[in-house]
Order: C-alpha cells, then structure tokens, then sequence
C-alpha cells in the first residue's frame, strides 16, 4: 500500500506547492516564513494523530458511496415496482435479520446465504491481497456486496470504530439477503438502477484497481462534492438570517493580540 | 536576552483567551493574569522524536480552553465537529461565532490564518465574510473558507455567561490545572502520549537532544513559546504574593509560597532564556551539533531542577488551598 504518498498528496494544498518536501518546508520557516509554519504545525499534528494518508479512511468513504447507490436503489426499486411490497421488506430486514433467514430454507434456498461466500475465501485470498479479498466481478451485484461485506468485517476486527464497521456488515447483509428474496424481474430492475447510479466502469475503477490513485480522485471528488454542499448551505443559511430579520453584519472592535 | 520583554504579547495560546476576556466585564484581567490563571504560563508539550513545532498546540483545546475559561468564571460553548462537516453541523458553528459577536465578545477559533488560537471579531451576511485575527494577521476569511479547516475538525469556544468567582476559588482552579498539568495528569484525549507534557517534557527534550535528534525549527519554536511562559510564570507568581495582603493565614501562606515558586520559575526562566540564545527564532542554530547540545542539555537540567521545586511549592499551596472558600475573611 502507498500509504506514504497519498498522504502526501492528500495534504490540503496550502499556497505552497503539493510535492514540497519537508525539508522546504523547514527551511522557508526557519526563513520566517509564516505559511510554511502552518504547514509544518499541521503536518506533524496530522502525523501524531495517525491522520495523513489514512487509505482505510479513502476505502471506507468509496464503499459509502457504493452503499449509498445500493441502498438508493432500493428505494427506487420501490417505486418503480411495488412500494407496497419493498418498502416494508427493506425496513424489516434491517431490523430483523432472522425473520429472513426464516426465509432462507423456502422458495429461495437456491439463493446462497451471505456467509457461505465467506468459505470462498481461504487464508490463500487473504494472504494474497493482504485482506482485500480476491478479485472483484464488478458486473456481478453478489460479488460486489461480497467485497463489501468482507471490508467491513476486516474493518470490524481490526479495532478501528468497531460499531460502525459492524453496522455497516449489517446493512450489507440485510440488502444481500432482500436480494435473495428478489425475483427474476426484481432482480433485474435493482441491477439496472443500481448500475444506472454507478457505471460497472466506475465500480471497475473502485474494487478492480485497488491502486492509491483511484481513491485518490475518489476522495478528491468526495471533497468537492463536500465543497458545493457547504457551500449551498451557507447560502440558504445567509438567507434565512435574512429573512428572519436577524442583524446581518456585526463588527467589534479589532483585538488586541 | 531581548531587551525588555513586552508584557502585552505572548508566544502561548493564552492570547486568543486574554483577548476574548477583554471584551467582558472582567477585563481587568491582564496578561500575565490570564496566562497564571489559565495555566499557559506553566505548560509545556515536547514531542519526544525531534521537539516538533506542532507541541504547544498539540492539545485537546475544546477541553483546555473551557477549564481556562471556567478558572477564569466563565461559562463556555463549544463547537468541534470533526470532518467532513455536515451542513447542519457548519450552520450550527457559524451561528455560534454569531451569537458571541453579537453579544459584544468575539469567538476563539483555531487555524484561522495559522494553526493558533485566534479571534473572529465580526461577521457580514452579505459578503459571507468573517473578519478574525491571529497572531500572523488580521483579515477576513469566507464563511465557506471557515467551513473547510485545514485541521481534521472546525474548532470554537465562545464564552456565555460571567460568574462571580471569589479570589480564592479562582486560584486553587488555577492551581490545580497547573499541578495536573507539571505532574502528567492532564486528560490528552486524541494526542495520548505522542507528547511528553509538564516536567515529563524536559526528560524527553534532554533526551532528544542527547541523541542529538532536535528539529532546528520545531526546537527553536518551542524554546521561544515556553520560555516566553516562564517568564510570565515568574511575573504571575510575583504579583500574586505582592497583592494577597496578609491579614490571615490563607493570605499568608499564599504569600509564602507563591513568593517562593516565584524564585524558582525565575531561575526556570533565566536558564530558558539562555536556551533562547542558542537556538533564536526561527532560524534556529544548530541543535544538532554536539557542543551545542551538551549546552542545551545543561540548561534544560538547570531549568528542570528549578521547575521540579517550583512544582513542590504549588502543590502545597494547591493543598492548602482546598480548605478555603470566603472572598473575605477578616481574622
């Protein structure tokens, strides 16, 4: 993993240029130069926090957005075929996982239960990919939520924010198992809206390449898109200050520092 | 040494702090006020790698600022939402800064225009602008510009409400940060050990420069903002025994030791001080030159020893003062 670089890259490009060295760094401050202060202060702060070049942190925003379309999906599904019938499941299974593997031995045994793809995958998968799992069929929805699933468990043991990798496996595993229950024509619909929200290319470039570079640009416009929405708020709160006939500008006296 | 110290600027954090009080009705506080009464005066926060330059910022500033602001007699607000913000979390922070501004008192923030805490002393709707100051300058930045930190969360504290404290209730606060603080008990949060803080911070700094490890800039950063504490240290002890007057025992033993640990910071100071000399801002000399460390080291001893002693008198006048509670006590 090229952890260190895309920390490096990552960094929030301050006036100076993304691929100075701390060395430049140093020196400009000891010059005086008070933006290479910032940097620096930041920089060490960051590292002492374990925050630069978090890649798990990349991964697990890229998986939101894949969760977020599934989940999306759903919902249209649930419009587009029969609100009266998904809308209920959705919510259940979420709730209640047993109900559905109640289900399991009934009309849709064929469906394999989510945690029998786990025994796919042997100490050899994980060896080989350093826990990622094996590769991914990106036009296959099973595999797809397979991958998901295994990050989330790898996440959930590896310590980090326990509660919210295992929430995650549950929700994945509640959209597997809704799946299960799904038929043919279901099924169909679910998969064309949920590769209408994101290409097979883009999942391709999501799970096939698992290269620092991907994530990269995936946060990169993760962090655009967090941009615009700032930026909308702050626009609708502005206004209803506005129209709530609160005071629009305040100056104090500049302090003394 | 500088040739006369400007008692109306510091290196520490406790600057945002005193200019925030200044708008309050306790801005009789001064300075060096400010800084013994907050602890700043007596901090210090050594990375034990190379003496980085992020130590004296490096720590949990929602929970020290508010017990600052709380030895002072304030009630506090705190906004940290960590990143990505969420839009509900950036409406509810601005509208935070707003509130304190229009109550007459700016809010303190950190990174405004450099990774220190400083002030956001008005707001425009219009332009979407707030205008702030740090210890680098004094601008305007956008609200969209103040919802994108570039630390891993938006950082405020605003101060509400303000409490009548007696003297004495202000002091053992004071005293008990600062004691915590010397001994390694402090609450660190995210930063746990990655910093050695109180007396502990001599031991890694001598140690860092025994390996002859110092980073030029961080190093000198640090000599300048903890030297600069000390000294405020020794100024803050010296006004607290000339104005607890004596007429009884809590006065006196005040007196007594805050008039002894006085003596010791100054020593602290002075060796400090030199260290200042060997490694100026921001250039920084050659911490990593042998002979150069060896100094350091000695400095760092003498300054330690002197520190340790200053330490013994306030916990026992920190004890001390547990017992006692009146304003005014007339035995």
């Amino acid at each position: 993993m090229n952890v260190l670089e895309l920390g490096k890259s990552d960094w929030p490009a301050g006036p100076s240029a993304p691929g100075e060295t701390e060395r430049e760094l140093v020196e400009r401050a000891r010059a005086g130069d008070t933006e290479a202060f910032g940097e620096l202060v930041r920089k060490h702060r960051a590292k002492a926090l374990g925050l630069a070049g978090s890649l798990l942190k990349d991964r697990f925003l890229a998986e939101d957005i894949v969760q977020e379309a599934l989940i999306r999906a759903f919902l249209h599904l649930g419009t587009l075929a029969d609100a009266g019938r998904f809308m209920p499941w959705l919510h259940r299974i979420v709730r209640n996982q047993a109900y559905m593997k109640l289900r399991r031995g009934g009309p849709h045994a064929k469906e394999k239960p989510f945690c029998s793809f786990g025994s796919r995958q042997g100490p050899e998968a994980e060896a080989r990919s350093g826990g990622s799992g094996q590769p991914v069929d990106c036009t296959d929805i099973d595999s797809i939520l397979f991958h998901l699933a295994d990050h989330a468990a790898e996440g959930a043991r590896s310590g980090e924010e326990p509660e919210k990798h295992l929430l995650r496996q549950e929700v994945l595993q509640g959209i597997h198992e809704l799946i299960g229950c799904l038929n043919k024509r279901e099924r169909g619909i679910f998969e064309a809206r949920f590769f209408g929200e994101l290409p097979p290319a883009e999942i391709a470039e999501l799970f096939g390449t698992t290269t620092a570079g991907v994530y990269n640009s995936l946060s990169k416009s993760r962090a655009k898109l967090q941009k615009e929405r700032i930026r909308v708020t702050i626009g609708l709160y502005v206004q209803r200050r506005a129209a709530l006939g609160l005071p629009s500008r305040k100056l104090l006296v500049p302090p003394r520092l | 040494m500088e040739a006369r110290k400007d008692w109306s600027k510091t290196w520490t954090s406790a600057a945002a702090i005193h200019g925030a009080v200044g708008y309050t009705d306790k801005k009789h506080y001064s300075l060096s006020d400010v800084m013994g009464l907050t602890g700043h005066a007596f901090r210090m926060n050594i990375d034990p790698d190379s003496v980085n330059a992020a130590g004296p910022t490096s720590f949990p500033g929602g929970y020290i600022l508010r017990r600052n602001l709380c030895n002072l007699g304030f009630t506090s607000c705190l906004a940290d939402p960590s990143a990505p913000l969420t839009p509900d979390k950036v409406e509810r922070t601005i509208a935070l800064v707003q509130q304190s501004i229009d109550r007459g008192v700016p809010a303190i923030a950190f990174d405004l225009f450099v990774p220190e805490f400083g002030l956001i002393y008005g707001y425009d709707d219009d332009k979407q602008l707030f205008y702030a100051k740090d210890v680098s300058k004094d601008g305007t930045l956008t609200y969209e510009q103040f919802a994108n930190p570039k630390i891993d969360l938006l950082f405020v504290t605003t101060i509400s409400e303000s409490l009548p404290h007696s003297k004495y209730e202000v002091l053992r606060m004071a005293l008990s940060m600062i004691v915590d603080h010397a001994r390694g008990k402090e609450w660190t949060h995210v930063f746990g050990d990655r910093f050695a803080h109180g007396l502990a911070g001599y031991d890694a700094w001598i140690g860092v420069m025994e390996r002859r490890g110092a980073d030029e800039y961080g190093n000198a950063y640090n000599t300048a903002v903890i030297a600069d504490a000390r000294e405020f240290a020794e100024r803050f002890l010296r006004e607290v025994a000339f104005r607890w007057d004596g007429a009884n025992v809590v006065e006196r033993t005040v007196r007594k030791h805050a008039g002894e640990a006085a003596a010791r910071y100054g020593t602290v100071a002075e060796a400090l001080g030199r260290l200042r000399e060997l490694f100026p801002f921001p250039e920084g000399g050659r911490p990593k030159d042998p002979a150069e460390a060896d100094r350091a080291i000695r400095l760092l001893r003498q300054a330690r020893e002197a520190e340790e002693e200053g330490v013994r008198q306030l916990e026992q006048l920190f004890h001390f003062m547990k017992e006692y509670y009146s304003e005014v006590w007339v035995n």
